[in-house]
């Protein structure tokens, strides 16, 4: 057919070709729109590229591969919260083995800590709100040592029945379910002394031994971190922490792009998805470069200490040293190296 | 095009050529499209209270593992044999 027939009367190109040019870029508008709204800026699944979903275990990634996983978290994560987002890859430093000691007798309860790791390790704002260190409100005993032999059986010439008298009638002091919804007008409240609680970084953790795919390890300066692109959320570490430390993302974690710590770490605060287990990593992206942990930096009582459990020196040592230390009575051997302590 | 060819596409007044077929396609899959986006907003925009409790019960769970423990003061001498494990057993593999 010669090209001229092709033509409709207004003289329009009609042929087959123009024809399904014409609809390939329609569609192809349609297509990039719909995607487009699909997507958002919120959805860090969407972006997620090919190359992440078949990345290897992090730990058994050569050093370029570890750099690339990196790079394209960066890019992607700068896209998504429209700011230069670092995703850093640093290794545990050497002759490093972290320790961590918290003052109970100072910790006046001012969770000054938990909104510290909130905005330093990107964790979700709001349904549901995430928070890496707990603390539990306990109600202070008032049992009292001048008194322990002062008290007599209720009964005159028995040696035993009800005892009444020295402490008897005292409160021993017992932790009430849920009171880490404590709301006071003023911390410390004069009844109560306050328990925080995170992972304690065990040396010899439960949750590393049950993950079953290994996302979960323990790297050399005593971190237990997770891959959270390896994570099957099964949430059998969940299960096997003897501390219940570890949390859950049910839902895509809610972190507004303004509140997004930008310096990030692949093993640490960069942001999590949907069905991965989260914990306290003692912020490696700060301690890995010489820093205090957040909430450590935060505490205006310093009740916190930390420091390198080698080095003699260190804070967390002195503590052990000198200081009265804590153990769990029922020890699974699991050898925690965060420690209550008084003074 | 003959007359014959084009009571052929248009029987019953339906039109079967290719190009209203193609048209008929992209048409419905704008609309498949469309009707996917608008659900996945709806979806995405009600707030899931389902996830909040599941939350707060992974918490709760806290409290209770932590309300049975029970704390000793550790004695001098096990303090040292802990930190001279720490420090024996220390080995760096990057």
């Amino acid at each position: 057919m010669p090209a001229e027939e092709k033509k409709d009367v207004k003289g329009r190109d009609i042929s087959r070709r123009q024809f399904f040019k014409e609809a390939g870029a329609v569609s192809a508008a349609v297509a990039a729109a719909a995607s487009s709204s699909v997507v958002g800026p919120e959805e860090a699944e969407a972006r997620t590229t090919f190359a992440e979903f078949f990345q290897k275990n992090y730990r058994l990634m050569t050093d370029e591969e570890k750099k690339e996983a990196c790079d394209r978290l960066e890019q992607r994560h700068s896209e998504e919260y429209g700011k230069k987002v670092t995703v850093d890859g640093s290794p545990a430093m050497k002759d490093v083995l972290f320790g961590y000691a918290l003052n109970i007798q100072k910790c006046i309860g001012c969770r000054s800590c938990v909104h510290a790791c909130v905005k330093e390790n990107n964790q979700s704002r709001h349904d549901a709100e995430i928070q890496w260190i707990r603390v539990i409100r306990m109600e202070k005993g008032n049992f009292n040592i001048e008194d322990m032999n002062k008290g007599y059986p209720n009964t005159p010439n028995e040696p035993f029945g009800t005892k009444i008298g020295g402490n008897a009638y005292k409160g021993a002091g017992v932790v009430l379910e849920g009171q880490h919804y404590y709301q006071p007008e003023r911390v410390p409240e004069k009844d109560a002394f306050y328990f925080p609680v995170q992972c304690m970084q065990c040396e010899n953790p439960p949750c590393v031994k049950v993950c079953p795919v290994k996302t979960t390890y323990r790297d050399p300066d005593g971190i237990v971190v997770i891959d959270y692109n390896w994570c099957i959320g099964c949430r059998m570490c969940m299960g096997a922490c003897p501390y219940w430390a570890r949390r859950f993302n049910w839902g895509d974690p809610n972190l507004p792009a303004e509140e997004m710590n930008p310096k990030t770490h692949y093993l640490g605060n960069r942001p999590r998805m949907r069905g991965v287990v989260e914990k306290c990593t003692f912020c490696l992206q700060r301690t890995r470069k010489g820093r205090y942990p957040a909430c450590v930096e935060v505490c205006p009582v310093g009740a916190r200490k930390f420091g390198n459990l080698l080095d003699p020196a260190s804070e967390v040592r002195k503590v052990l040293e000198r200081k009265k230390v804590f153990r769990l009575k029922a020890d699974k051997n699991t050898y925690p190296k965060f420690f209550y302590f008084i003074d | 095009m003959s007359e014959d060819k084009e009571s052929e596409v248009k029987r019953e007044g339906v039109d079967f050529s290719k190009r209203a077929f193609i048209k008929t396609a992209l048409i419905g899959g704008i609309a498949v499209a469309s009707g996917a986006v608008i659900a996945k907003k709806i979806a995405s925009n009600i707030p899931n209270t389902g996830l909040t409790k599941a939350s707060v019960s992974d918490e709760l769970q806290q409290d209770r593992v932590m309300k049975d423990k029970e704390f000793v003061v550790m004695s001098k001498e096990e303090k040292e044999r802990m930190v001279k494990m720490f420090v024996s057993e220390y080995s760096y593999k990057a």
